[in-house]
């Protein structure tokens, strides 16, 4: 019984401390091999009470949580990681009071860097998990997009973007120049000849 | 010969097919710091076959960086050969490198760096490079890298003045290409290919140009903080003094970030 009380209070204590924590997303820009990403992560390392630091190579996003009683400014998190020699391409962050605020290209809010953004959806076709990253890596190294989220089973792709800066045409194309036919543009034989044979969809969209 | 075009055939097949991310470059300097405040360690053991001499060196290298773009080091060889009178100090060097140009984008950076490298002459009174010149010498170029998640290109390009011998000034220039073997992953575990070359142009002198092409194809070993990594480096062609020629030297280190 003392085991039950102790792991309850244990979980409770847990999820009171999450629940009281700002998460932050950061896009950074220049995270070019993995030893990049390990100066990045040692120099967030550095701040007492950043917990949860994830560096995920591939999208150069990184992640963690702080408490939200230190109030994290966007200043502080661009300075740590210009000190860890990279650039802050954006910056989300989720309150523990359930505020979100963003900079850079995620922002909308007001913030001095921010702008405006818009979300849309592509008919984008597929097959797996590596056409997933194939298909965000694309839409995402186009200027101006800010996120993109495909999804296999709806053959979609969600798609935030900054219209000033934006043309869906040249998402389309970057896409379509991958090997994955969109609702607008068709990969040529080639691109899609090229795909992995795993990634091989049912050419319908024309 | 015929080994070089194997490699560069092999290399080439590797960088138009492969989507891969790769390490520091073995040989070549890196204009990409890693942040205000790190530390990099290196050892190098270091066998050279010259018609000269053969020697091995061990070279000690710390880097540390004083802010995001600067940083210093300090370059410690130990050489062993017994025609040397055994182990002893080869030439100490300092080096200072100020990054001035840095362009990012998602998964990739474009970086120049400034670099002053001063050696000093506490080797044996040898006439070789880095292990006893017998000389002051002064380096100063630029060195650059692209890297990417499917490439990394790093290239270099120097004087160097040996003091009291001007004759022996020479210009460097250095150009790396690697490819990784595994996908690109953080923590690392890695396996990278590495073809870098190098190349040298003294004065001419009576027996006409001096130069000297190599050519050294490496293999690095990256988990979490530490790097492992060989090479071996042939000579193209070369037409240098004596104690600067050298048939071919093989290199294994490791490196960890503190």
């Amino acid at each position: 019984m003392k085991t039950i009380i102790l792991i309850i209070t244990t979980l409770s204590l847990a999820f009171a401390v999450h629940a009281q924590s700002d998460h932050f997303t950061v896009r950074v820009d220049g995270l070019g091999c993995p030893f990049c990403a390990y100066g990045l992560e040692k120099k967030f390392k550095e701040v007492d009470k950043i917990s949860d630091i994830k560096v995920e190579l591939q999208k150069g996003v990184l992640t963690y949580q702080v408490p939200a009683s230190m109030k994290m400014t966007f200043d502080q998190v661009e300075k740590l990681v210009d000190d860890a020699g990279y650039t802050t391409e954006s910056i989300k962050v989720e309150r523990a009071d359930g505020r979100v605020e963003k900079s850079g290209k995620e922002g909308n809010s007001g913030s001095p860097t921010g702008a405006l953004q818009s979300e849309t959806k592509l008919a984008v076709s597929g097959n797996c998990g590596m056409c997933k990253d194939r298909i965000e890596k694309a839409a995402l190294e186009v200027d101006g997009v800010v996120a993109a989220n495909w999804d296999v089973a709806d053959q979609s792709l969600q798609l935030t973007f900054q219209p000033d800066k934006t043309e869906l045409e040249a998402v389309h194309r970057a896409i379509a120049k991958k090997g994955h036919d969109t609702e607008m543009v068709r990969a040529s034989d080639k691109a899609y000849n090229g795909l992995h044979s795993c990634c091989k969809y049912e050419r319908e969209l024309q | 010969m015929k080994i070089i075009a194997l490699q560069l055939i092999v290399l080439s097949l590797l960088i138009t097919h492969g989507i891969l991310a790769q390490g520091p470059p073995i040989r070549l300097d890196k204009p990409i710091m890693l942040g205000a405040g790190e530390t990099t360690v290196r050892a190098l053991f270091n066998h050279v076959n010259s018609d000269y001499l053969d020697y091995s060196s061990l070279i000690l290298e710390g880097d540390y960086n004083i802010n995001r773009s600067t940083a210093v080091g300090l370059t410690v060889p130990w050489v062993f050969n017994h025609d040397l009178g055994g182990n002893r100090l080869g030439d100490v060097a300092l080096m200072g490198k100020y990054q001035f140009i840095q362009k990012d984008k998602m998964g990739q950076s474009t970086r120049v760096a400034a670099k002053v490298k001063q050696m000093f002459p506490t080797g044996a009174s040898l006439g070789i490079p880095e292990i006893g010149m017998d000389h002051y010498k002064t380096y100063a170029g630029f060195a650059g890298a692209y890297e990417s998640l499917k490439i990394g290109v790093q290239a270099e390009l120097g004087y160097a003045v040996v003091h009291g011998l001007s004759h022996h000034n020479y210009l460097s220039y250095k150009l790396g290409v690697a490819v990784p073997l595994l996908e690109p992953s953080y923590p690392a575990n890695q396996i990278n290919v590495y073809l870098e070359t190098e190349g040298m142009n003294m004065r001419s002198g009576e027996e006409g140009a001096q130069y000297g092409y190599y050519i050294a194809p490496g293999l690095q070993y990256a988990r979490g903080k530490f790097t492992v990594e060989t090479s071996i480096q042939f000579t193209v062609a070369e037409n240098l003094p004596l104690t600067y020629g050298r048939n071919w030297s093989l290199l294994f280190g490791g490196r960890m970030v503190l």
